[in-house]
């Protein structure tokens, strides 16, 4: 029995021997998707491994850090060597802070390394196996001077991860690295990834003081281990001058995390379905071509069990192609996509964990999992039917297959239910997922009714006999399109997630541009001392083009006994332009700032009443400096994503209570019409203030807007990634189509239509078909939109902007596709095209 | 070796020095060799050999869809082989009706629409007072809206005759149009062909292996190593 | 955040002490014979030599007779780096019983400020380690170092002090190349409390201070020694070194009394012999030894009180408490360093 399935086996494999093309697509097709989700589980578990690393660090993990407190931008070093002398010595110090460089900005961070090589007791036997571990990994040329003592002591050394290096357009060559007047900065190292360091450049803390021009201060200081005694004496001792933050503050960062990355792994899920639709295309038509083997298998006596197991070996040898071919596809993705993917990580989630991944070998199981199940999915079925072709039939009978627009239709409900009723939404972060993820497939699978339908109305238009080209087209497309339902569900689902994402992110730019532009509607800000503001307040109230200028205060405070900011608002309409306030007329916001200045109450902002699902009207209990206070609820305003429960109160009524409250920061509005720089330079010129002593707007924003392509650029291309394979299902779709089409095409051909225009119907057929697919994507795409920003963001993060439909980037998008598809769809033409032959019309 | 058989009025096939030859593997084979012929205009012809002689191959030559290596063939004064695929397939909507034996209906049009597919191609309209006597000789009234997966064989190469005679082409090329038939439907089919062929006065050139079907002819050519044998 | 500083010790790794030989000491002052101390300020910094230390064994009992030892090192080292001095201090801390040993290591650099040596009140100190003295010198003082698993608090009376080597050049070689100024203070009284796991214990006991400062005293690989300090009775001390550089092997030892008298000892009066090895790491450390000086009527087995009091640091090295049965009940300390032939 044996021999006989080897010869079965080998005559049915043998038709790709003669059909190359139809092997490559179903091998592109499963690795594509393959490679797409694979590389999304990669980038997951390189994101969850680099988390997990934190707890496992020689000093361990951040547990807290020492802030400094009262609008103070820094701490005194003192501060940690009274610490430390203390006995609270697994502590760091930290100096961080951007440095303008001739190139561009680079993030540096300062620390003193000595304390790293301390061992206490209980450590020895750890550390002992961690620095031999480390050795291992770290591979760093060194010479003859010692490494700690060339990092530590001046000229000093800085290093980087890789990652960072490319991205900054860095390399080792220390003359590229220079402040603006020339001024060298140091050696600079690069290290790989797998060494664990940010998006960042380290250096020795006095490095990083004078380079930063913060001789002698800190910014924070690091905390890897914190009793609760530690922590009671450092809020005894130094709590007036440095606020202690405990990591646990951070808790949500792991649900940003998960949320970013189930987002990744849906667009891989959905790659994954597209490229199993590509190689489902491809082993029908194989299907069909072979079926006449089968016939003679069959009649030569093979059974159907052994047809079978044959094929079964066929699916396996195609599992194990995909699953190495994936793999080596799926690595190549994901350390493209890693960099960009941590610095989305570590710019939005506060994560400075640089991503690396495992070895290529210990993802060959998943691996070879994925490319299993897409090849069931993909082969399983078409090859089933082959298996069970009767004897004398000469093709194998067609599978029963339920409507698709059976499962469309409750699949949509369901979606819009959830999404549109409140009510029905499960209290999940999976609910989101659940809803894009029905509403995704349903539209999808409305794709094959909407085709049907168009196609029936068309070939309903007896007008259209008059176009006989094209009265067949549409008669034919009627009767085929079938043949194309798959590759066009998955063109609808690819486009729709490029509508969805293009949306939403979109909106998100076009939000946080106008946070920027309302939050940071100041001309200047100041960064000055206390004492130094005693002169320069009064200078600016006195100054002819200065609007108005403010301390900006900011602290903590408890808010129903969990941690929370407070902010004071000075009554002023500049001010009040600041915040963003949700849903009110412009009366009632009127009314709303007069309260406030009256002290009814106070603003919250999106987080804090997502969070403790408060509203207007509603009261909280706030401590602030030791003072209790039930204060009522006025009203909301965005603040698009913060993490931080915070509310604003009358600035005034602040200061009573916190008469000790001081700030270094200064707001200063210049009026309109007025210089800013004018106002700026004689700023400088009267109180000597230094480049650290003042920043301007534009450059914040600026900032904060590059931060915020980069975030996004990694989704952005996944999307077009999906988009570009869902194509290249089409371009496979039709190859096949037109090879299967070849005797029709033929005989209109002999009929007398050229070549050209058979080429040129053909793609009308396609426009056709992607254009209904687009019509169905569009709408599809803006409901998720939708769902994602007023349910997964609010779910998972807590906030949501108001959506803002680019309809002329959109109808570029859906244009774009089409043109891509189409002309994607024109080399299978072209080639079946010249296989045209009337002879085949004889045999 | 040059073969001449006239018969008829006007010219309108006109053959001269077709060479053919198929290249398989590392095997050239000529099928002709210094061809010519000439056709006249309502003539009837069976084309009969033995296979392998090259009567289908004549047939593609003739309609276009296959270019000899060498000569020339002209029909109605249009030279066939320097034409390009835009003007030849122009040519073959205008001048030319195919007829196969495998009826080669287009699946998703009804009857009516094959038969006037071609017409409507050809910027005419679906159905003139031509087109109504040809349905009516060959007996395709009942049948006109079903569609080919619904006609009987011999129901279907009436269509397939139908839609080569609708557009009154001057040149009928039909391959076994009775191969796929049995002998009653075969007989009927060749009858009905006939009386619409006879209707518009068309040029016929038949492939067949029946000697009955070739009777129906005015006049049969034997093809025989590569060469016509009036 | 941290994740950064797992890594970067791989490359900032590194010996500071293997560091120095490399390092020319041409700007540092140089340890020659005819110095003339001068206290109080010898107990404190000498900036321009490299190495330095202040350094406290203890033999401690508690009430039920149990045997203990503490010891506390503080370092100084600096190095040129690119034509500037840069110093760092870094720590040991041990504490041994019969059935436990547990030691910890520190590290500061020197402008950091969290470690260092000062005046007015005298403190040595790295972190919150202390060792904090009276006005201007170390004795009496008090002796405090806190670990997870560890901890002593110990007062420590005041003794004299004694120059070692030819007043106080304390040659480690015969040629004097290598060498340093090196004064002990053996007649140390010691009262405290320390703390093992968790549990606290009195104790009292005696303690031994020595004091080294050098510039051409460290360097490795051909580099290694035996130091033994004794207390033989309440009124005796001896100290003796073997050191081993190069291919020479260099004796000296040194009785000291309470009442000011010293008796420098001659190698050839010395036998001491190692009799019990134990291994650790990749190293041979001779733990148990025998000594005769039958000049002095010394004639001792030394066996330490634990085995493994093995101070596996980044320089690791074999040191304990011993306590020695024969011509007297003797108690000390005992260091194993480096190289052995």
């Amino acid at each position: 029995m044996l021999s006989r399935l080897w010869i079965l086996s080998l005559t049915l494999l043998s038709h790709y021997r003669h059909h190359r093309s139809q092997a490559i697509f179903l091998l592109l097709g499963l690795s594509l998707g393959v490679a797409m989700l694979l590389a999304t589980l990669i980038i997951s578990s390189a994101a969850k491994t680099a988390f997990s690393e934190a707890q496992q660090t020689l000093a361990g993990q951040a547990v807290a850090h020492l802030l400094p407190r009262n609008g103070q931008r820094t701490l005194p070093e003192q501060l940690y060597r009274d610490l430390r002398l203390l006995g609270i010595t697994d502590s760091l110090p930290m100096v961080e802070g951007r440095l303008m460089t001739a190139t561009g900005a680079l993030q540096i961070r300062g620390t003193d390394l000595f304390p790293l090589l301390n061992k206490n007791s209980d450590h020895t036997a750890r550390q002992s196996e961690r620095l031999e571990q480390l050795q291992r990994d770290l591979r760093v040329s060194t010479d003859d001077v010692n490494p700690l003592m060339a990092f530590s002591y001046p000229p000093w050394l800085t290093v980087t991860s890789e990652s960072y290096a490319r991205i900054q357009g860095l390399n080792a060559d220390s003359d590229s690295l220079q402040l603006p007047d020339g001024t060298p900065l140091p050696e600079l190292r690069i290290l790989k990834d797998s060494a664990g360091l940010g998006y960042f450049l380290l250096c020795d803390i006095r490095c990083a003081q004078r380079y930063l021009n913060m001789e002698q201060q800190l910014t924070s200081i690091v905390f890897t281990a914190l009793t609760e005694t530690q922590q009671a004496l450092i809020a005894e001792r130094f709590g007036n001058r440095a606020e202690l933050v405990m990591a646990d503050k951070n808790l949500k960062n792991p649900a940003f995390t998960n949320a970013f990355l189930l987002n990744l792994q849906a667009i891989g899920f959905l790659a994954f379905l597209v490229g199993c639709f590509i190689a489902f295309n491809a082993v029908r038509f194989a299907v069909l071509q072979r079926s006449h083997t089968v016939q003679q298998m069959r009649l030569s006596g093979a059974t159907a069990g052994e047809i079978s197991i044959a094929l079964l070996l066929e699916l396996l040898l195609w599992a194990l192609l995909a699953s190495i071919t994936g793999l080596l596809l799926a690595w190549k993705l994901s350390q493209l996509l890693l960099p960009g993917i941590g610095m989305t990580l570590e710019q939005l989630f506060f994560s400075d964990n640089l991503l690396v991944s495992q070895t290529l070998q210990s993802w060959w199981l998943q691996s070879a999992g994925l490319s299993l199940l897409a090849t069931l999915i993909a082969t399983l079925i078409p090859l089933l039917q082959l298996s069970r072709q009767a004897p004398l039939e000469s093709s194998p009978a067609p599978l029963e297959l339920p409507s698709a627009t059976q499962f469309a239709l409750p699949l949509l409900l369901a979606g819009g239910l959830f999404a549109f009723v409140p009510e029905l939404q499960p209290d999940s972060h999976w609910a989101g997922l659940l809803i894009t993820t029905a509403l995704f497939i349903g539209g999808a699978l409305l794709v094959p009714g909407a085709l049907s339908l168009c196609y029936r109305q068309l070939t309903g238009i007896r007008y259209l006999l008059r176009f006989p080209a094209l009265h067949w087209l549409l008669s034919e497309g009627h009767r085929d399109h079938q043949r194309q339902t798959l590759a066009m569900a998955a063109l609808t689902i690819a486009l729709a997630a490029c509508v969805a994402i293009l949306t939403m992110v979109s909106s998100f730019r076009m939000a946080f541009i106008d946070y920027l532009d309302t939050t940071l509607p100041e001309s200047i800000y100041l960064n000055i001392d206390p004492s130094q503001q005693a002169d320069v307040l009064p200078f600016l109230d006195q100054h002819r083009d200065v609007a108005l200028s403010y301390p900006f205060l900011m602290d903590n405070a408890t808010i129903n006994g969990k941690a929370g900011i407070v902010r004071g608002l000075t009554d002023d309409s500049l001010r009040q332009t600041s915040l963003s306030l949700e849903s009110y007329s412009a009366d009632s916001q009127k009314a709303l700032w007069q309260a406030l200045h009256q002290r009814q109450g106070v603003l919250v902002n999106q987080a804090l009443a997502l969070n403790y699902g408060i509203s207007a009207g509603e009261t909280l209990q706030v401590k602030i400096n030791g003072a209790e206070l039930t204060v009522d609820v006025l009203g909301t305003y965005f603040s698009y994503g913060s993490l931080v429960n915070a509310f604003v109160m009358d600035q005034q009524w602040l200061t009573e209570l916190w008469p000790d409250l001081h700030t270094r920061r200064i707001g200063v509005f210049v009026k309109q019409g007025a210089d800013s720089s004018a106002v700026l330079a004689q700023l400088k010129q009267q109180f000597q203030l230094q480049s650290h002593h003042y920043t301007l707007p534009g450059a914040v924003k600026q900032r904060a807007l590059n931060v915020f392509q980069q975030t996004f650029q990694a989704t952005q291309l996944l999307s077009l990634v999906i988009l570009i394979i869902a194509a290249f299902g089409i371009f496979c779709a039709c190859y096949i189509a037109q090879l299967d089409k070849l005797r029709q095409l033929a005989l209109v051909h002999v009929l007398g239509l050229s070549y050209q225009r058979i080429i040129s119907l053909s793609l009308l057929q396609l426009f056709i078909n992607a254009g209904i697919a687009s019509l169905v994507a569009l709408p599809l795409g803006l409901l998720i939109a939708w769902a994602c920003v007023h349910l997964v963001l609010k779910l998972a993060f807590g906030w949501y902007f108001n959506l803002n439909i680019d309809t002329a980037r959109l109808l570029l998008l859906v244009s774009g596709s089409l043109l891509t598809v189409v002309a994607g769809a024109l080399i299978p033409l072209l080639i079946s095209s010249r296989r045209l032959d009337a002879r085949s019309l004889i045999r | 070796m040059t073969n001449r058989c006239t018969q008829g009025a006007r010219k309108l096939i006109s053959a001269s020095q077709i060479r053919k030859t198929y290249t398989d593997a590392s095997n050239t084979i000529t099928v002709f060799d210094d061809l010519s012929f000439t056709v006249k205009a309502g003539e009837t012809i069976a084309l009969m050999g033995e296979s392998g002689a090259g009567k289908s191959t004549l047939l593609h030559l003739l309609g276009g869809f296959d270019q000899p290596d060498s000569g020339t063939i002209s029909i109605d004064g249009h030279t066939i082989t320097d034409m390009k695929d835009g003007p030849l397939s122009r040519f073959r909507r205008q001048h030319l009706g195919m007829i196969f034996q495998q009826y080669n209906l287009i699946p998703s049009l009804c009857a009516r629409d094959n038969i006037s597919f071609v017409r409507r191609l050809n910027g005419l309209c679906a159905e003139d007072e031509f087109t109504r006597e040809l349905i009516s000789v060959l007996k395709l009234e009942q049948r006109l809206d079903h569609y080919p997966a619904q006609l009987s064989g011999g129901e279907q190469q009436r269509v397939a005759i139908a839609r080569a005679l609708a557009s009154r082409p001057s040149m009928i090329l039909a391959d076994e149009p009775t191969g796929n038939l049995d002998e009653r439907t075969a007989n009927q089919v060749m009858e009905q062909l006939m009386q619409a062929v006879a209707l518009h006065n068309s040029t016929l050139l038949l492939v067949t292996h029946s000697a009955q079907t070739a009777d129906y002819l005015n006049s049969t050519w034997h093809l025989e190593q590569g060469q016509l044998q009036c | 955040m941290q994740t950064i500083f797992k890594t970067l010790i791989l490359i900032l790794t590194l010996s500071l002490l293997a560091s120095s030989a490399a390092t020319a000491d041409t700007t540092f002052s140089k340890v020659t014979p005819g110095r003339q101390f001068s206290f109080p300020q010898d107990h404190l910094l000498h900036p321009d030599y490299q190495n330095e230390w202040w350094y406290v064994t203890t033999n401690l009992q508690d009430k039920a007779g149990n045997q203990y030892g503490a010891q506390f090192t503080l370092f100084s080292n600096a190095d040129l780096y690119s034509g500037t001095q840069q110093r760092v201090f870094f720590a040991h801390a041990a504490l041994s019983s019969k059935d436990s040993f547990y030691h910890a290591e520190r590290y500061a650099r020197a402008d950091m400020q969290h470690a260092g040596v000062s005046a007015d009140p005298w403190l040595a100190y790295i972190d919150h380690w202390r060792f904090d003295g009276s006005k201007d010198s170390p004795l009496p003082g008090r002796l405090r170092v806190q670990d997870p698993q560890f901890s002593y608090d110990l007062t420590l009376s005041d003794s004299g002090y004694y120059l070692q080597g030819e007043d106080g050049f304390s040659r480690k070689n015969s040629d004097g190349s290598m060498a340093s100024y090196y004064y002990s203070a053996p007649f140390i009284d010691i009262r405290g409390q320390i703390e093992i796991a968790g549990k606290a214990i009195e104790v009292t006991g005696t303690g031994w201070l020595d004091r080294e400062w050098s510039s051409q005293l460290i360097r490795f690989g051909s580099l290694g020694w035996d130091w033994l300090s004794l207390h033989l009775d309440e009124d005796t001390a001896l100290m003796l070194y073997r050191t081993r550089i190069d291919e020479e092997t260099y004796l000296y030892g040194r009785l000291m009394y309470r009442d000011g008298r010293q008796q420098p000892l001659q190698p050839e009066q010395i036998k001491w012999l190692a009799k019990r090895n134990k291994v650790f790491g990749e190293r041979t450390y001779p733990i148990a030894w025998t000594l005769e000086i039958p000049d002095h009527g010394i004639s001792l087995n030394l066996q330490p009180i634990n085995d493994d009091q093995f101070v596996n640091a980044r320089v690791p090295y074999w040191e304990g408490a011993v306590t020695g049965s024969g011509s007297h009940q003797a108690q000390g300390y005992l260091e194993l360093f480096g190289e052995r032939q």
